[in-house]
């Protein structure tokens, strides 16, 4: 069991490095210069009135002249100590401190949405598979797909429209009070639901399949009583397995729901630094985005063994012997 | 007690009648019916075996006693099972409202699966799953769950069963498990044990003494037994009557023991002749004799191996040494773990071993080495999934020739056609896919991809054990005529001592990595020095029945 | 020795029992096929709407993409008539604030959001694909570099990724696509490496080995056709994540740019106008909507009926 933990904590280490790594490759793989770039605030501004100083300036703000590896490892220590660098497109405040600002309307955004995921797509799950008429069952399995194909940011303008602007139930911009963030959590929570009823759904499938589901109903138990003691217990933990990717989408999801709803986070905070091309930034978030991934999909690969006791050695690689 | 065919009721005084019978099932494709009229009858206390292959229905009317039928299913006919809260003849099971008759299922009806690997829920610990049936259907003292448990575990052959208490079913042996699931059946004290093949994911020697020890519990419980197998030894080994099915109908019935020795019913003599040991045919086969004087053309010097991590080494095989001579038939016995697998894995060049060598026709065996291909071949277990499904029989069985002795298309087209009527096939299967044929006929193609190219050695990795026991004798002796045919040295690899009988001269017993006996066959089967070869032995159905009929003393 | 006139297959025993459901949720066998594949294929089409519709409605996309000029009414980026006008007769779709033809638009988008799905999935199914395979085949350092690389890009939501690289490459519908693609590449190298172990570890490969046919030669002849399958399943789930992916980053600005008319950014423009003018987003919004549902519909379908 040590063990176990050992490995994944290494594990978990190596991907935050990767990531972190990650970051720092994109900004020397930029074609161009990344200072010139930062200073014409992205494309479309007027790239023509460049000031030689200025971008001078960011370059040694930047490290950007020092050897390869000098600036790599800088940067990793910079990125380790919190020192993130300047956001040049949020008025050269410091990095840490614009997300600072902005970071816990994100929190709030995505607990709130995580929330109502996991109840809506439990609920979609478990209608798709075990209501009694195959009508209402294919139903259920309908709205799923709505979930995945519906582009985010149409789903958003629609319920915008029809919850905020024409029936004036909820606030259409901003993040004061909490019914604002309910109906961008409602969307954001729309399109996770549909994966994870899915996911849930098939596995619920597959379980019932299985031998000792059967082998309880030769026993005696009813239907309901099998799944609940049975079914839905070994059922979730294939969805347990992709709460880091729920995660991911949530955050993504973020990103676009803050711009159309106006609400302040991180995540338009990224798409502004992407427009301005403003790197400090762009790193610091993909840091952050990476590092908070791998907290999730640690906790949960720790927490795991705890409900399935067949995980207790590192994963075989699936080669044969021999 | 009575048996009946296809027709009215049976008197009184019976635990489970089954009366006219019929399950079909609705499917894409229109209905298939599964069972068509079978009526019998068991009474308290006794052992009733169905027997049949594949498609007899025998499985299906086993879940309509249970009710495990999916709602696919059109049933019609009457179970009858006698209960003590009802009086009279007993209670229609097709009919009872589902909450009574959920009642009597895991408390009076219990079930043992076939497959142990899958019927313990993975999430629950062992004694959870034992005292499951005590707490759902509320039966005597809560605090006494728990003993009763233990007792029933102990009761199934599992000594010290507080050990096993608290583990998961994924930490314990298939033996171990099927013992837990038998435990999980007698801790209610049921009527009747309905058990679906309940060994045949075993190994042989586990398998016998679990089906002693359910035999044991029958007897003293004084709980009535149906047995699902296909093996009629079996059955004439632990059941008092058995009821032979094919294709959804009673093809016959009668004592076990009568049905094995004296089959009168056509039917039943196929299922009897197909039993390796017991076939007539089979026994006019000799393995023919090798030249004495021509040097071996297989040579296993010192080969080793050993498997897993350095903390958890597995020795799959010990210094081991073997000599084959031309157009010998050797047999290799052994159970999981044996290292039979890994011995027949390093003749044929798929693994190397750590240590030693093996040599065909004085030509080393190596992985890397593509000529050697052309002198041993194999046979595996499992012919659906040793042909590439994306694939026609008739490309599978030509690749060898296309690596290793190519030669233009009409040529090729021959040589398949040659190839397949050698086997019994007939040439217009070439062109289908493998999930298009039967197990049987694709392990005849199997045979006749091995044959391609003309080898001098045959390895046959329990090439028969997957197969139905009819298409097993066919195969077997096919297997006989090309060896003779061709002049191949044959290895044939099984963890059935019965189905060697006729196949092979000699026979190696091995057991964990290591060769405990060695001698021919006929030998070795009526004087086994070794231990382990006379368990073995004693695992074969069928030995309790003697040539009479009457009973033998095993061991 | 017996000679099967016709092939038998040893009968199953009978399906599992669901829990709760009347119809019993057991998982599909592929039916045996004979020689003809259409024949079967049009039937059963014609037994699923769902998947009838979806090619239907993917084929006018097809000539949508092909041929837009056939297809639109009007110039995609000329003034044609009033601004804002709601759908009618000689508008099918609407207008735009600049009065331009919202249909025609719509169409002539076609060409930029798919073509740009399209080769982000080629992008993806190749690079993936390889790498997958690759890790899968060889394991042992190679395996465990790909994989850790593959965790640390999953670590990442995709569109956060596709933005990232987005700031490096630049802004446009070709970059956008690039991005996309790049971001698709561990999906890819998942499912194939997992296929690729599958494989491998099957007896017919035993079977290949033995008769002598070399490893590359197993490989492709082997592995590539029996793994195509699920890829290919993933492939066609991931062009509809892909199509909306480049929606969505041309949405937020990044991709085609106005006039050009690519569903996205369309989808953007007319957001500040839904009250009064509805169609200029909606219309753009359900073709795309649509688009994604075909596409998964089918590449779900396809995979059910390739199963084996």
């Amino acid at each position: 069991m040590i063990r176990y933990v050992a490995r994944r904590l290494a594990q978990a280490a190596v991907v935050l490095w990767g990531a972190i790594t990650l970051s720092f490759v994109i900004v020397q793989l930029t074609p161009g210069d990344p200072a010139r770039l930062i200073v014409s605030g992205g494309e479309g501004a007027d790239a023509g009135a460049a000031d030689d100083s200025q971008i001078a300036q960011i370059r040694a703000e930047m490290g950007l002249d020092r050897p390869v590896v000098v600036q790599y490892v800088t940067y990793l220590w910079r990125v380790l100590t919190l020192d993130w660098g300047t956001a040049y497109s949020q008025q050269r405040q410091q990095v840490a401190d614009v997300i600072g600002d902005n970071l816990g309307s994100t929190l709030e955004l995505g607990v709130t949405s995580l929330v109502i995921m996991t109840v809506l797509g439990v609920a979609f799950a478990l209608g798709s598979v075990l209501l009694p008429t195959r009508w209402l069952r294919s139903a259920f399995q309908g709205i799923t797909v709505i979930g995945i194909a519906v582009p985010s940011f149409v789903m958003a303008i629609v319920l915008l429209q029809v919850f905020s602007f024409q029936l004036g139930w909820f606030p259409a911009f901003g993040a004061g009070d909490f019914r604002s963030v309910l109906l961008p959590s409602i969307t954001i929570a729309l399109l996770g639901a549909g994966t994870l009823s899915q996911v849930f759904a098939r596995s619920i499938r597959e379980v019932s399949a299985e031998g000792y589901v059967e082998v309880a109903q030769a026993r005696g138990m009813g239907p309901a009583k099998v799944v609940l003691t049975h079914v839905l217990r070994n059922a979730s933990l294939p969805v347990y397995t992709i709460v880091g990717m729920l995660v991911g989408g949530v955050v993504s999801g973020a990103a676009i729901i803050e711009i159309i709803f106006g609400r302040p986070g991180v995540g338009q905070l990224y798409i502004e630094a992407v427009s301005a091309r403003d790197f400090p930034l762009i790193q610091a978030l993909i840091v952050l985005t990476g590092g908070l991934y791998v907290l999730v999909t640690l906790i949960v690969d720790l927490t795991y063994p705890l409900i399935d006791p067949r995980v207790v050695s590192p994963a075989a690689s699936g080669r044969r012997a021999g | 007690m009575s048996v009946v065919e296809n027709g009215s009721s049976a008197p009184g005084g019976e635990l489970l009648s089954v009366e006219d019978l019929r399950i079909t099932y609705r499917g894409r494709r229109g209905t298939t019916v599964a069972v068509d009229g079978v009526s019998f009858g068991l009474g308290a206390g006794e052992a009733l075996a169905l027997v049949g292959e594949s498609g007899s229905g025998k499985s299906s009317i086993a879940r309509a006693v249970l009710g495990l039928l999916g709602g696919r299913a059109e049933v019609s006919g009457r179970v009858l099972f006698a209960s003590d809260d009802l009086d009279g003849r007993g209670a229609d099971l097709l009919t009872l409202p589902p909450a009574r008759a959920r009642r009597l299922r895991g408390r009076d009806i219990a079930y043992i699966p076939q497959d142990p690997g899958g019927s313990l829920d993975p999430l629950r610990c062992v004694i959870d799953q034992v005292i499951e049936p005590l707490r759902h259907h509320r039966l005597g003292d809560p605090s006494e769950h728990r003993d009763r448990a233990l007792r029933a575990l102990r009761e199934a052959g599992l000594d010290e069963p507080e050990r096993l208490a608290a583990r998961w079913p994924h930490e314990l042996s298939g033996g171990q498990r099927q013992r837990v699931l038998i435990a999980t059946a007698i801790v209610a004290e049921p009527r009747l044990i309905i058990a679906d093949e309940p060994t045949s994911a075993l190994d042989v020697t586990v398998q016998r003494r679990i089906l002693d020890r359910l035999q044991q519990l029958t007897r003293s419980h004084g709980t009535a037994l149906l047995l699902i197998t296909h093996d009629l030894a079996v059955a004439a080994d632990r059941t008092d009557t058995t009821v032979a099915l094919r294709r959804g109908q009673v093809a016959d019935h009668g004592p076990s023991r009568t049905l094995l020795v004296a089959p009168e019913h056509p039917y039943t003599r196929a299922l009897v002749e197909a039993i390796p040991g017991r076939s007539r045919v089979l026994a006019a086969i000799d393995p023919p004799e090798p030249e004495a004087d021509e040097p071996p053309v297989i040579e296993v010097r010192g080969v080793e191996k050993t498997f897993g991590h350095r903390r958890d080494p597995v020795r799959a095989l010990r210094p081991l040494d073997l000599d084959v001579r031309p157009g010998d038939s050797i047999g290799i016995v052994g159970e999981s773990g044996s290292g039979k697998t890994t011995l027949a894995r390093v003749i044929l060049g798929l693994t190397s071993p750590d240590a030693g060598s093996a040599r065909i026709d004085g030509r080393p065996v190596s992985r890397g080495d593509r000529r050697i291909r052309r002198l041993v071949q194999p046979v595996f277990q499992n012919p659906h999934s040793s042909f590439d499904p994306a694939r026609s029989v008739g490309w599978s069985v030509l690749e060898p020739v296309r690596a290793l002795a190519p030669r233009p298309r009409a040529a090729r087209r021959e040589l398949l056609a040659t190839l397949l009527a050698d086997v019994g096939l007939d040439h217009e299967l070439g062109a289908r896919r493998p999930d298009e044929l039967s197990g049987g006929q694709l392990q005849r193609a199997a045979i006749a991809r091995a044959l391609a190219v003309s080898p001098r050695v045959l390895v046959c990795d329990e090439a028969v054990s997957a197969l139905d026991v009819t298409v097993q004798a066919q195969i077997l002796s096919l297997l006989s005529r090309l060896q003779a045919e061709h002049g191949l040295a044959l290895v044939f690899i099984t963890h059935d001592l019965g189905v060697l009988r006729e196949l092979c001269r000699e026979v190696l017993v091995m057991r964990e990595g290591a060769v405990v006996e060695r001698g021919r066959t006929a030998e070795v089967l009526e004087r086994p020095a070794h231990e382990y070869t006379r368990e073995l032995i004693a695992a074969i159905p069928g030995r309790t029945v003697g040539p009479e009929g009457a009973p033998v003393d095993t061991l | 020795m017996t000679t099967h006139a016709r092939p038998r297959p040893d009968e199953r025993s009978a399906p599992a029992a669901a829990v709760g459901a009347p119809g019993p949720v057991a998982r599909r066998r592929d039916p045996g096929r004979t020689t003809a594949r259409i024949r079967p294929l049009l039937a059963a089409a014609l037994r699923a709407p769902g998947v009838t519709l979806s090619v239907l409605f993917m084929v006018l996309m097809g000539g949508w993409l092909l041929a837009p000029g056939v297809f639109a009414t009007h110039h995609p980026l000329e003034a044609v008539g009033d601004s804002l006008a709601p759908p009618g007769r000689e508008f099918w779709f609407g207008t735009d604030l600049n009065g331009r033809d919202v249909y025609s638009r719509v169409v002539h988008g076609a060409r930029l959001s798919l073509l740009a799905g399209v080769v982000a999935v080629m992008i993806s199914l190749v690079l993936g694909g390889l790498l997958g395979m690759l890790a899968g085949y060889l394991g042992g350092v190679v395996d465990a570099i790909i994989s850790r690389a593959v965790e640390v890009l999953v670590s990442i939501p995709g569109l956060l990724l596709s933005l990232a690289i987005i700031s490096v490459l630049g802004f446009g519908v070709d970059k956008v696509a690039i991005a996309v693609g790049i971001a698709g590449i561990p999906g890819m190298v998942r499912i194939a490496r997992a296929e690729t172990l599958r494989i491998v570890n099957l007896p017919y490969m035993d079977a290949a080995a033995t008769s002598g046919t070399r490893r590359l030669t197993g490989i492709l002849t082997h592995v590539v056709p029996n793994a195509s399958g699920a890829i290919g399943v993933v492939a066609g789930i991931d062009l509809g994540g892909a199509i909306l992916a480049v929606a969505s980053l041309s949405f937020l600005g990044f991709g085609a740019v106005p006039p050009d008319p690519e569903w996205g950014s369309q989808i953007n423009e007319g957001r500040m106008y839904i009250s009064n003018a509805w169609w200029w987003t909606v219309f753009p919004s359900v073709v795309a909507g649509l688009t994604v549902l075909s596409v998964n519909r089918l590449s779900r379908g396809i995979g059910t009926r390739e199963v084996r």
